[in-house]
């Protein structure tokens, strides 16, 4: 399995490698000693490995892509900083999402802040633009896609976080279960139960679009 | 986690059929459930219809392609804090410049100690004062003597010529004598710390 090279050099300053890997196949133990060792390329395979899985993690919590990009980058580069002070080499993508999950998190939450202090005017047009126009015959025949998927982003941004965390990696990431637990620090069971929360409040908020 | 329910959760099970977690008798049962009761079919397509929703929700998600596109901008940031941190580090290992930069100190070390020694020592004039070697006359046959100066004696262009120092009155022994002397800017000037010095014994 050869990673992702963007620059297929092969210079080596100083035992940092850029170009062909040392080392891209092995655990995720073994590309953590070779990063250590400032393997470039070792780093990178753990990046290939868990980016997907930490830009779900961020979006599961910005709900807006390019916000769920930038916290997934700055989370990696900040992991590589901190690369010696990872005790479990092994758990190292339990360790970067935790990282996504802290940094996506702060983000929120200066959204909110944000947002708090704009007044909210523009939400306000938001939800009067996708609330349905009762004159007509029924929502599901007057409500536009796009309307229909704010009105679902909005639910879903409404739903307790783990809740939210659990339906977003599970039902719109499609991550394995398991994965999802990983990522959230809980158990499949609790995975299951939390995406079947999400999901009945969901149906229920939007049965008429159902 | 006491949040969880068992099976028996009707809805939840709904849920785990819909997702093909429910195998074998489970399976079977809720299938037979299915078939008898229509508001369970009603919900079990809303379940359908709900996650079709959120599945046209994933296009919001990353492509391919801009994965591997954040995967070349992560390794460009590494790659050019890596060798920045290098140059930074490496610049110090390389015993070229270490034995220059060393050189470089001890130059700075110099001319600041000449500086401070120049700025206590006192008085501008006692620098035209030297201290002179007069070798004995067997040493100088021709009469011609070697004036040794004295390292501190560097200051020709400021010296003035006071006097020459007359050996019939001054008498010098051979040995250390000290001599005033001097020289105007456009005077001759020794030129390696040897001044060729006629006198009479």
């Amino acid at each position: 399995m050869l990673g992702f090279c963007p620059n297929a050099r092969l210079t080596e300053v100083s035992g940092i490698t850029f170009g062909k890997a040392k080392s891209c196949e092995g655990d995720d133990a073994a590309l953590v000693a070779a990063a250590r060792g400032g393997d470039l390329k070792a780093f990178d395979e753990l990046v290939r490995r868990y980016q997907r899985r930490a830009v779900a993690v961020a979006y599961s919590l910005l709900n807006h892509r390019d916000d769920a990009m930038e916290a997934a980058q700055d989370a990696f580069l900040k992991s590589f900083e901190k690369l010696g002070t990872l005790s479990q080499p092994e758990r190292f993508g339990s360790w970067v999402l935790r990282i996504v999950n802290n940094l996506a998190l702060n983000r929120r939450r200066s959204r909110a802040l944000r947002k708090a202090e704009s007044l909210e005017v523009s939400g306000d047009e938001d939800r009067a633009a996708a609330r349905p126009d009762p004159r007509a015959d029924g929502p599901a025949e007057t409500v536009s896609a796009d309307e229909l998927r704010r009105t679902i982003r909005r639910e879903i941004d409404a739903l307790p976080p783990m809740q939210r965390q659990a339906l977003v990696l599970f039902s719109i990431s499609h991550l394995p279960q398991q994965e999802v637990a990983e990522a959230l620090g809980c158990s499949v069971e609790a995975v299951k139960w939390h995406v079947f929360t999400a999901r009945k409040k969901l149906k229920d908020k939007l049965k008429d679009y159902l | 986690m006491s949040e969880i329910p068992d099976n028996t959760d009707l809805e939840y099970r709904l849920c785990r059929y819909l997702d093909g977690e429910l195998a074998g008798e489970e399976r079977t049962a809720m299938e037979t459930l299915l078939a008898e009761r229509p508001d369970l079919r009603r919900e079990l397509e809303r379940y359908r219809a709900l996650d079709e929703r959120l599945t046209g929700l994933s296009d919001e998600l990353p492509g391919e392609r801009e994965l591997l596109a954040q995967r070349g901008e992560i390794f460009a940031a590494l790659e050019r804090k890596a060798l920045l941190g290098e140059r930074r580090v490496r610049l110090w290992a390389r015993p070229s410049v270490r034995v220059f930069a060393s050189a470089m100190a001890a130059a700075a070390a110099v001319v600041v100690a000449v500086a401070l020694w120049r700025f206590l020592t006192p008085g501008v004039e006692d620098r035209s004062t030297v201290d002179v070697t007069i070798l004995p006359p067997a040493a100088a046959p021709d009469g011609t003597i070697d004036v040794h100066l004295a390292p501190h004696a560097t200051d020709w262009a400021a010296a003035t010529l006071v006097e020459p120092v007359d050996p019939s009155v001054a008498q010098p022994p051979p040995g250390t004598v000290m001599v005033s002397f001097g020289w105007d800017e456009n005077g001759d000037k020794n030129d390696a710390g040897m001044f060729p010095m006629m006198m009479g014994f």
